[in-house]
């Protein structure tokens, strides 16, 4: 401890009014909690559980919400809200629609391909089209189009900094603030990637590879921040966990592994060949395989031996993803969006940055002023987001170093005062006389040239006709008849 | 005008003819056609009629000279003509390398079209002794013994040559300085005067013999056409020529060495599995009657004339007391008939077979059956049909009898290194092979390989029958399988080799002569060869894993690079009334704001430490006692 009495004493208390307060924190928890949770427990002797057989036994609010659309333009991509879920089809199909109300929002149709969809705030969705990307209305209303990035894939929104990221089919990869408009960082990343997700705790985003490899990247630095060798094959997909601790991944060699990022190292794995995974709030994994979805229950502790629910749709999967604070879970597949139970899956609580649902609309307004004076700077994002506020531990050669670049820079960006000059000699007139006098110069060199190689043709010319004249004087002097009798 | 009879006419038109390729031809002006309409015809016209016109017809002359001699064009059909004739003898030329092959396939039974890699290198110093068994090495000798005689011929006439010599240097001198200068119209006046002396030596020329030269140029000509022969000198070819196109990144020769070693172990399995009746008796008195040998030629040929080359006759000698030492020491071992320390020393010399590539074993031991086989590029076929039918029957039972004894000794020192294998050292070649392969996937390799070989207790096989995969899970965490080869992890374990090699700092440059200003006497320090480069470079990158933070872990890269951007968040300096970093962190544990506290404790947290009520008369600031006496 420190020598200082009064520093000491100091610390002391520190730690004595965090114990209080942990306390406090956690018998609030406790009465906060749901007073009976919903579960459904499995017996070992049954393996597999399916949905169709307990489907009865559920209550009516529940039921309703148990949806199958038939949709028909091509494989679907989807993003779900608490509230509304976005569609958009290969060939150029977009939806939305609140599934809460069965209301539809909007429906239209641009004829172009599609590659991905997502929400965004205020209720806002972008679209990645062929020739850029748009942003809607949620009635369906052209706002903007980013020209900037061109044949983006994969869509991908950080909703406390406001950032669009957008992955390319070159590898490229762009950050657009969405409420200023302006590029933040664009870099080129891996050509070859697959998936694109976020980490939820540090807004870290991560691409997985078709050489096997998940890199994380932030907006500061190029350079990939981590890069993990997971899988023989490449990576098909992959989720985060709601507090940043794990990664899931499916490879194409057929595993799905659970890794700790903590330590960066393989927790579990099971030989499934699953094409897309979505991790829910509570710890459900879900992994899609053709038409089939199977579910574990406490994937992250490394039970994946037992699965817990089965799931067969009608055709082959294309997007999976749970509905947040709610018990379902969404897919969309070639020809239908579907909709399903999943008990245990939804967090209840909510974060206290989080837009809940059930709002007025002056209540909204304020929540979104809210979000917008809070809004994270996208500098903050980095692996050590937790080290903020708490001294530099890098050498002082490198700091010191850093601060005379940043001298230097601030040196040249100076403009220099300008003169002042006497009246009367900056007149327009004059200035224009000068600028005339420059130009005439110019043409005269240009002129010189062309002269200088035209009176070289001309005097090569005049040669010429000298010795020809001197024949043909020649000729001139000949007698008329042989001159004839030769030339015929 | 002179007018011309039928036959004279008739005689010219036959001479025009024959006379079409023949190149110089004098101009006869007196004898121009009626009809036709020439410059010489005019020029006739006017000499006769008396006019002064000797200028024009110099100059008429000397343009017909030149096109007469070089540039008179050739037609479509004669340049196809000779490009066929140029075409025939590159071919011939091409096919002669592959008849002998050809034939020698025909010949055998089977076909075998694998091409042996030169594993040797082509280093006149490393293989001096190895040359004179070959056939071309015959013929270097049986060269150098006549150049040998016309010198002694030349050192009669010692002033003659002093002269030559004198000669030659300010020759070269000469050329030197000519060929540093790099202006254009220099060059132009050159090329001019060369074709001017050409003509010359052609005017002075028959025409006969004209025709042959001409036929030559025509012909190398259309040899350049075909063949696209040209003399480039870019910079990439004028490097391949210098330097044989044998620089080479650090992964090509790792794949070179790993090449290198699969072949010798498929070799060597090949020999494993021959197998054949051993007699001692017979091996041992073959073996000292051929020892015998070998020590006489030895003795023989160190009698013999030196070459002219010292490096070589250095090496010679030391290759000839090599073996003659090893020799002697194999005749005492077989007399006395100590098995043992044959096998000691036969052990060493495998070793030193299969991990030295580049130096073959060049004891006199060998069969000089596959000393001839090396010469030939396709070994395979050729091979077989040696050992099989055209061997007689003696060198057939030396073969077998060295294979048995390979086996034998191969099962006993297995024997040996399973009971030393706790105490075996890491001797050079097994560092070597450290360097070569993977940098960390090493270590676990051979913590796999002991759990293979580790003899199992009860207790552990009973945990295998429960659950095999699971105990193979924990000791590889990282990997499924290290053993299996895979793309994903070669390109993964390169992509973090190049990482490292970043934070390396940049080679300095090695120039001759430069850095040795000390003066005479002081040795010249010789540059360091690739080898020695690449394995320095790759003991620096050992040094630099072990400071990262993944050093354990074999499938991650961590960036090590500063988020200079985020810096601006962390505090830069320890506040004065801090003692450490940990003291002012631990500050910030707890939160204060009331998103996650309850209310109370958010209140009691952000308590101010004096709190005063509304109304109550604060005081002014007085000056303490102790500092009001000082005053």
């Amino acid at each position: 401890m420190a020598k200082d009495k009064i520093l000491s004493a100091k610390l002391k208390q520190q730690e004595l009014k965090s114990k209080s307060t942990q306390l406090k924190t956690q018998k609030i928890a406790q009465l906060l909690e749901p007073q009976f949770q919903q579960s459904v427990e499995i017996d070992d002797e049954r393996p597999l559980l399916k949905i169709s057989n307990f489907k009865d036994y559920l209550p009516e609010e529940n039921v309703q919400n148990i949806i199958n659309l038939k949709l028909r333009q091509g494989p679907y991509k989807l993003s779900v809200t608490p509230q509304t879920t976005y569609l958009v089809g290969e060939s150029g199909h977009i939806a939305a629609f609140n599934w809460r109300h069965k209301q539809l929002e909007c429906e239209f149709d641009v004829k172009e391909k599609c590659y991905d969809i997502i929400s965004i705030a205020q209720r806002n969705f972008a679209v990645a089209q062929k020739s850029c990307i748009f942003i809607y209305d949620p009635k369906g209303v052209e706002v903007h189009k980013i020209r900037e990035c061109k044949q983006a894939t994969k869509l991908e929104y950080l909703p406390y900094h406001f950032l669009l990221a957008a992955l390319n089919q070159n590898g490229q990869l762009t950050y657009q603030d969405i409420t200023q408009g302006k590029i933040i960082s664009t870099y080129r990343t891996t050509p070859s990637g697959l998936c694109l997700k976020q980490n939820p705790n540090n807004a870290i985003l991560g691409i997985g590879d078709q050489m096997g490899v998940v890199r994380m990247y932030a907006p500061n630095t190029g350079t990939s921040l981590t890069s993990m060798l997971c899988h023989k094959g490449g990576v098909m997909s992959m989720t985060f966990s709601r507090d940043g601790n794990h990664l899931i991944t499916s490879g194409s060699e057929g595993t799905v592994k659970v890794w700790d990022l903590r330590t960066q190292k393989l927790q579990s794995q099971i030989g499934v060949n699953a094409t897309n995974l979505a991790l829910s709030d509570k710890g459900i994994l879900a992994a899609g395989r053709g038409t089939d979805i199977i579910m574990w229950k406490n994937c992250l502790i490394g039970d994946l031996k037992t699965p817990y629910l089965r799931y067969k749709a009608s055709s082959m999967i294309c997007d999976i993803d749970f509905i947040k604070h709610e018990d379902y879970l969404a897919m969309s597949t070639f020809n239908t969006y579907e909709q399903t139970v999943v008990p245990e899956s939804g967090e209840p609580f909510y974060d206290t940055y989080e837009q809940p649902e059930l709002q007025n609309k002056k209540q909204r307004l304020e929540t979104n002023v809210r979000q917008l004076i809070e809004k994270l700077p996208p500098e903050s994002i980095s692996l050590q987001s937790y080290r903020i506020g708490t001294i530099d531990r890098t050498s002082k050669v490198i700091i010191e170093k850093e601060q005379k670049k940043q001298i230097e820079e601030q040196a040249t960006k100076k403009i220099r005062k300008q003169k002042k000059k006497m009246r009367g000699r900056n007149k327009i007139g004059k200035r224009e006389k000068l600028k005339e006098l420059e130009r005439d110069q110019k043409q005269q060199v240009k002129w010189q040239e062309m002269l200088s190689d035209a009176l070289r043709v001309k005097r090569a010319e005049k040669e010429k006709k000298k010795i020809e004249t001197k024949l043909l004087d020649r000729l001139e002097q000949m007698s008329s008849k042989e001159f004839i009798r030769v030339v015929s | 005008m002179g007018k011309l009879n039928k036959e004279q006419r008739l005689e010219k038109q036959l001479a025009k003819k024959i006379e079409k390729q023949d190149v110089y031809q004098e101009v006869k002006l007196q004898e121009a056609q009626e009809d036709d309409f020439n410059v010489a015809n005019l020029i006739s016209t006017l000499e006769e009629q008396g006019q002064q016109i000797d200028s024009v017809k110099t100059q008429f002359l000397r343009v017909n000279e030149k096109a007469r001699i070089v540039q008179e064009p050739e037609t479509q059909a004669e340049r196809d003509f000779q490009e066929r004739k140029v075409a025939a003898t590159v071919m011939k030329q091409d096919i002669k390398k592959w008849l002998p092959i050809v034939k020698k396939n025909r010949e055998s039974e089977r076909i075998d079209f694998t091409k042996q890699r030169n594993v040797q290198r082509a280093k006149i110093s490393d293989t001096s002794n190895a040359l004179l068994n070959n056939n071309l090495g015959i013929k270097l000798q049986n060269a150098m013994e006549e150049v040998e005689k016309v010198e002694q011929q030349q050192q009669l006439n010692i002033q003659s040559n002093q002269q030559k010599s004198n000669l030659q240097f300010y020759n070269d001198l000469k050329m030197k300085k000519i060929s540093s200068i790099k202006s254009k119209i220099y060059k132009q006046i050159k090329k001019k005067k060369g074709n001017k002396e050409k003509l010359k030596l052609m005017a002075q020329l028959t025409p006969a013999e004209r025709r042959k030269e001409i036929e030559k140029l025509r012909l190398s000509r259309a040899k350049e056409r075909i063949t696209l022969r040209h003399s480039t000198k870019n910079k990439y070819v004028s490097q391949l020529l210098r330097f044989g196109g044998d620089k080479k990144s650090l992964k090509q020769q790792q794949s070179f060495l790993n090449n290198i070693k699969h072949q010798l172990l498929a070799k060597a399995q090949l020999n494993e599995l021959e197998d054949g009746e051993f007699d001692e008796e017979n091996f041992r008195e073959q073996a000292i009657s051929q020892l015998e040998q070998e020590l006489q030629d030895i003795e023989r040929r160190e009698k013999e004339k030196q070459n002219n080359f010292g490096f070589l006759d250095k090496q010679k000698k030391q290759d000839l007391q090599e073996s003659k030492s090893i020799a002697q020491k194999l005749l005492t071992m077989l007399k006395s008939g100590n098995d043992d320390a044959i096998q000691m020393e036969e052990s060493e010399n495998q070793e030193y077979n299969s991990d030295d590539n580049y130096q073959p074993n060049e004891n006199g031991n060998k069969d000089k059956s596959k000393v001839v086989i090396e010469n030939n590029e396709f070994i395979g076929r050729a091979n077989f049909v040696n050992e099989t039918k055209q061997l007689t029957d003696i060198q057939k039972k030396k073969i077998d009898a060295k294979t048995s004894l390979s086996n034998y000794l191969n099962l006993e020192s297995e024997k040996q290194q399973q009971q030393n294998n706790s105490e075996k050292q890491l001797t050079i070649q097994d560092e070597k092979k450290q360097l070569i392969e993977g940098l960390n996937i090493k270590n676990i390799k051979q913590k796999y390989e002991k759990q293979v070989n580790k003899k199992l207790s009860n207790k552990e096989l009973k945990q295998l029958q429960q659950d095999p995969d699971e105990l193979l899970q924990q000791n590889l965490a990282n990997f499924n399988l290290v053993l299996d080869e895979d793309e994903n992890e070669n390109a993964f374990i390169d992509e973090k080799i190049k990482d490292m090699e970043e934070e390396l700092p940049p080679e300095p440059v090695n120039t001759k002569g430069w850095g040795c200003w000390a003066g005479i006497g002081i040795k010249e320090r010789k540059p360091l060869s690739q080898e020695q480069i690449l394995q320095n470079k790759i003991k620096k990158i050992r040094e630099i894993q072990k400071k990262r933070q993944d050093a354990k872990l074999d499938n991650v890269i961590i960036s090590e690079k500063r988020d200079s951007k985020f810096a601006k968040y962390l505090v830069p300096k320890l506040p004065s009334e801090f003692t450490n970093s940990e003291q002012f962190d631990q500050l910030h544990t707890l939160p204060l704001g009331p998103e996650w506290n309850s209310l109370t404790s958010h209140q009691a947290l952000t308590q101010p430490q004096i709190i005063t009520k509304a109304g109550v008369i604060i005081n002014p600031v007085k000056v303490p006692q102790q500092i009001n006496k000082l005053l």
